[in-house]
């Protein structure tokens, strides 16, 4: 039987490169065919040949996997090198900040209470790189959820920066309403997102970023404009039910638009289609 | 960590009816000559292999069942005995269960006794139904013949076990419209039941077996196809009738019988490229009243069947409602859920139909006896089982009882077999050109069209055989 098993292997690994690693992936297979085989003769099969049959039929199309191990190879000394040099170019970035945070604060006169917003900078802006990558990486896995979640972390990284440098660069009086424009960023890109996504929840959740997005609105307008605003300003807030309130009467006339289309069209088939054939034809 | 299978629906469904029946399915086929041990141990190794679920064992998890995969040997499934006393070796062996926390679930056994071999099989039916378990029987002998011929290509199917695949031959506007049939039809309040004695510590499983005989069997059939109805309908009718008599039922009352339908015919291919489980649903036979004459009762019998038969959905019902009982709660509670919203029938009703003598040949042993019958009944629950095997057909009726309830179901055969022969006796002279008996009902001037819509309507319920087959053919489906 191991001999047998050998024979197969031999030919089949001849498909591939002859590495080391395949050498080694050679005797695992073949250990876990011969432990198989004698699973099976434990459990009852003595036939030699259905064993050899039944072992091979489990090893699926074995050309494909062999294949797939052989770019694998591939993929993991290029997955290395990518590690190593994103690791070093990770570590060039953070010196280079690092001097230019030095340089900065002892050429600029008094500046050691704000360069530290350089550091931060870079950190956020390493942040907000990986979180890209995890999109890119979410989306084409399909992993909308996880997706999802990225944006969310970019607006919030953004949104509190803006804030650092508004507040403490800038001394803006009212620079703390970059949160809430933040909430409404944050409503607004994830209801985007479940459309493109085709969330299942699409149509619920759009009232709700809608309601989110006007009283964030009607907040900040009546913060800046004053008292004048917040009276008649609050139907703004209205507007997730009235917008909920349409996009249902929406959906309902849509749905019930396509089900007498396709009524119009059953019915024109079955009443105005004419076919003479059926004066002699029967279903059976 | 231990390899587990998802719990499909239908294997909660079915461990559900634990509270009915015994869960399990029974075969036993005698042969005219000896099985090769040693070739047998091979194929259902392979074929024990192929489906994982087989050798699996079930746990009921509070909030999602399901199967682990467990070690085994062919010792847990095969028995092979030299047999002194067959029946009784045959009626021990089939009359056991296997409990859900057994690492197989199904077990065989080879009684040979005198140069001959007889094959007993159980399955939880957890595992499969009457449909797939005639497949599985048919691929069994298939992979026996083709080791004896030195083939090791030996196959068995091993597909979805998803409820859902019942709706992969409909069209998406029919799928959308199967996928709504939410209609609980359990819920027909019928409290007719079967006369069994009331339950007792001492009941034991009894597997209650009737043959109709060649003769007579061959005898309505020809009159079924000369009227255009199909043995199941016939069956049905007889049946009905039976019940009335031992029920002791009005005859103007409304009786209804669930008929198990085989789902398969809603799967392309009918399910031949699905996984070994259960598709199987029922339908409703109602009939108004008993009628006169045996005519009578089959024309009430058509007259209810065939609103099924013309149901492109027959069968699909409460299949959405099962299903969102399962998703939207923890499986402790759907199981409550269900409980309170499913009725199980008193009396059914499944054909199983043909065991195919052909496909089931063993090398050269020759299958020359055999029935197959669902699950063992806990009273007051009883099933009328049906399969037919070499142009003869045996009813099985599967109980947990006492000797004056095998006395009555005995009595029961008798019933049906007289209504069969009273069938023959009004009917004959349709096919030998003979006078009619004084008093008959003539189906056809009393409903022409009951008798009519049911020619050739092309469809058939779990193991349904046509009256018109050629009664030559006893294999015709």
């Amino acid at each position: 039987m191991k001999e047998r098993f050998k024979r197969y292997l031999e030919q089949q690994f001849r498909a591939i490169r002859p590495t080391l690693a395949a050498a080694e992936y050679r005797e695992k297979v073949l250990r876990q065919l011969m432990d198989r085989a004698q699973e099976l003769r434990i459990k009852g099969m003595d036939d030699d040949d259905l064993i050899y049959d039944k072992c091979i039929a489990e090893l699926g199309d074995f050309g494909a996997t062999l294949a797939a191990f052989d770019e694998e190879e591939h993929k993991v000394a290029n997955t290395k090198r990518n590690a190593l040099l994103g690791a070093v170019c990770g570590v060039g970035a953070v010196l280079a900040l690092v001097v230019v945070y030095l340089i900065v604060s002892f050429l600029v006169d008094n500046s050691w209470g704000l360069t530290w917003l350089i550091l931060v900078g870079g950190a956020f802006l390493g942040l907000i790189a990986l979180a890209v990558v995890l999109l890119i990486k979410f989306g084409k896995a399909k992993k909308y959820i996880p997706m999802r979640l990225m944006p969310q972390l970019v607006i919030v990284l953004l949104c509190v920066y803006l804030f650092l440098l508004l507040q403490l660069v800038g001394h803006v009086e009212m620079a703390w309403l970059t949160f809430l424009v933040m909430v409404i960023m944050m409503a607004a890109f994830d209801a985007a997102l479940a459309f493109i996504t085709d969330f299942k929840f699409r149509w619920i959740e759009l009232p709700i970023a809608i309601e989110i997005v006007c009283v964030m609105l009607y907040v900040i307008i009546g913060v800046v404009v004053g008292s004048a605003f917040w009276h008649p300003g609050w139907l703004l807030c209205l507007g997730g039910v009235v917008a909920g309130i349409a996009e249902a009467i929406v959906l309902i006339a849509n749905r019930n638009k396509k089900k007498d289309k396709k009524e119009k069209v059953r019915l024109k088939d079955k009443y105005t289609k004419e076919d003479e054939s059926y004066y002699t034809m029967w279903k059976d | 960590m231990a390899k587990t299978l998802k719990a499909e629906m239908w294997d909660k469904m079915q461990y559900l009816f634990r509270n009915f029946y015994d869960r399990m399915v029974h075969c036993v086929q005698y042969y005219d000559g000896l099985i090769d041990e040693r070739v047998l141990r091979n194929v259902l190794v392979f074929t024990t292999e192929q489906v994982p679920v087989l050798h699996s064992s079930f746990k009921s998890n509070v909030i999602d069942p399901y199967w682990e995969v467990e070690d085994y040997t062919v010792n847990d499934i095969l028995t092979v005995r030299e047999s002194v006393d067959l029946e009784a070796d045959v009626n021990a062996f089939i009359c056991q269960s296997i409990p859900v926390e057994s690492n197989v679930q199904y077990k065989m056994a080879l009684f040979n006794k005198d140069g001959k071999s007889t094959l007993c099989m159980i399955v939880n039916h957890m595992c499969m139904d009457g449909g797939d378990f005639k497949y599985f029987m048919k691929k069994l002998a298939e992979n026996y013949n083709k080791f004896l011929d030195g083939d090791r290509d030996l196959e068995i199917k091993t597909g979805s076990r998803s409820y859902d695949e019942v709706y992969s031959k409909l069209t998406p506007e029919e799928e959308e419209v199967a996928r709504g049939l939410y209609k609980n039809i359990s819920q027909v309040k019928d409290e007719h039941y079967f006369p069994l004695t009331p339950p007792t510590p001492g009941d034991v499983t009894r597997i209650c077996r009737r043959k109709v005989g060649k003769q007579l069997f061959a005898d309505f059939r020809k009159i079924g196809k000369n009227l255009g109805v199909t043995v199941n309908d016939l069956m049905l009718t007889f049946y009905v009738r039976s019940l009335y008599e031992i029920g002791m039922f009005r005859d103007d009352e409304r009786l209804t019988i669930p008929c198990m339908v085989d789902l398969r015919r809603h799967i392309v291919d009918g399910g031949l490229h699905t996984g070994l489980t259960n598709h199987t649903g029922f339908m409703q036979c109602s009939t108004a009243r008993k009628g006169n004459t045996i005519n009578d009762t089959l024309i009430e019998v058509l007259r209810s069947v065939r609103k099924s038969k013309e149901d492109p959905y027959m069968g699909l019902y409460s299949l959405p409602l099962l299903k969102l009982a399962y998703t939207i709660f923890p499986y402790i509670i759907s199981e409550q859920a269900i409980k309170i919203g499913y009725l199980n029938p008193l009396i059914g009703m499944s054909n199983i139909g043909v065991m195919d003598d052909r496909a089931l040949k063993m090398g050269d042993a020759n299958i020359i006896d055999g029935f197959m019958t669902g699950a063992v009944k806990y009273k007051p629950y009883m099933q009328l089982a049906l399969t037919s095997l070499l142009g003869d057909i045996t009813m099985t009726i599967a109980i947990r009882g006492n000797d004056e309830d095998e006395k009555i179901v005995e009595r029961f055969f008798d019933m049906i077999i007289a209504n069969m022969n009273e069938f023959v006796r009004l009917n004959r002279y349709r096919v030998d050109g003979s006078a009619p008996p004084s008093g008959v009902t003539l189906p056809e001037a009393a409903a022409p069209d009951a008798m009519a819509a049911d020619i050739d309507d092309g469809t058939v319920t779990e193991g349904e055989e046509r009256a018109d087959a050629a009664p030559e053919d006893p294999t015709a489906e």
